[in-house]
């Protein structure tokens, strides 16, 4: 007797359970390399925004050289804090300025720290610069400029 | 003489066709799948070079813009290295101005390090070198070529990436306070 056995159907199924598989398995990395990415552009994100402080502070100070005004020259450290949203009103991050003014009469230098935070997590990517600004009239400008530095005030 | 009676053990034609079926949507899947993939791993590459080009031109910006003087290319000239002389960075400050340790100044010369950019057997290397600590040196990236010219107060650099199908360059100015 001559028996005719169906195979397609078996095969079909076999190969959806195969490939789902491999989909699963490809989908899985994919996830892995574009936190990957994210973290990169947080990263950078990061280092932009502790940039904004950065220029924030020396845009305050070059308009006016007591900046804040209203504050004694007891009152040596100052800090605060900006929070940066897109065109579309999506946060990106924000950037907290720190201020040291307490040589800023005997040897004309604010010393600064700028930590940009991207996202708004804890685990957001964060990057930190100092920066020493001298605030001699005839030489206005950067002296120290550190990034990715540690905290320092 | 009688025929032999078939046993019929397999599917249908209908069954048939709808398992051609599910071999056709699942392999189109794949081939959508694949196909993303690939341009998703391609525009990550071109991401995470650009990262890199960024993070370069930063570093080299960053070092501009604390610098108390640019030694090298001298005003008008265009070379292929670039050199600063600024405050050491990892002197803490009021280590710079304790007056037991030399001047008050914090920007005291024996306080300063010369920082150089120059390319080296086809990578771009970061040099520091200090009269009171041992020097660093730094290979960043792989590049082919480093054009650095000084125009009166504006440094303009040019980078050239070698990547496997084609070389990228990049330029950025940077205004020197």
């Amino acid at each position: 007797m001559k028996r005719v056995r169906g195979f397609l159907l078996v095969f079909a199924l076999l190969l959806v359970v195969l490939v789902s598989l491999i989909v699963l398995g490809m989908l899985s990395l994919r996830k892995a390399s574009n936190a990957s990415s994210r973290g990169a552009v947080g990263a950078m994100q990061a280092r932009s925004l502790a940039r904004s402080g950065i220029a924030d502070i020396w845009t305050k100070v070059s308009k006016d050289p007591f900046f804040p005004a209203g504050v004694g020259d007891r009152q040596v450290r100052l800090c605060y804090r900006e929070q940066v949203d897109d065109a579309e009103g999506n946060l990106v991050g924000f950037y907290t300025v720190t201020v040291d003014r307490a040589y800023r009469l005997s040897h004309n230098v604010l010393r600064i720290e700028s930590l940009g935070v991207a996202g708004e997590t804890n685990q957001s990517a964060r990057h930190r610069i100092y920066a020493e600004l001298s605030i001699d009239g005839a030489d206005f400008r950067f002296k120290v400029w550190q990034e990715g530095a540690p905290a320092r005030l | 003489m009688k025929p032999r009676p078939r046993l019929w053990l397999g599917f249908t034609l209908l069954e048939g066709l709808f398992s051609m079926l599910l071999v056709l949507l699942i392999l189109g899947a794949l081939a959508r799948t694949l196909s993303n993939s690939a341009k998703v791993r391609a525009n990550r590459q071109n991401m995470d070079q650009a990262i890199e080009q960024l993070h370069i031109m930063n570093t080299i910006r960053a070092d501009v813009m604390a610098s108390l003087v640019v030694l090298e290319p001298s005003s008008g000239a265009e070379v292929s290295s670039l050199r600063l002389r600024m405050v050491d960075p990892k002197l803490p400050f009021l280590e710079r101005i304790d007056t037991v340790n030399g001047s008050e100044s914090p920007y005291d010369s024996s306080e300063q390090v010369e920082v150089r950019y120059v390319v080296r057997e086809s990578s771009l290397i970061r040099e520091v070198a200090s009269a009171n600590s041992e020097g660093e040196r730094i290979a960043l990236s792989r590049i082919s070529d480093l054009r650095v010219s000084h125009q009166g107060q504006l440094l303009s650099l040019s980078l050239t990436f070698p990547y496997s199908r084609v070389e990228k360059t990049r330029t950025m100015k940077v205004e020197i306070r």
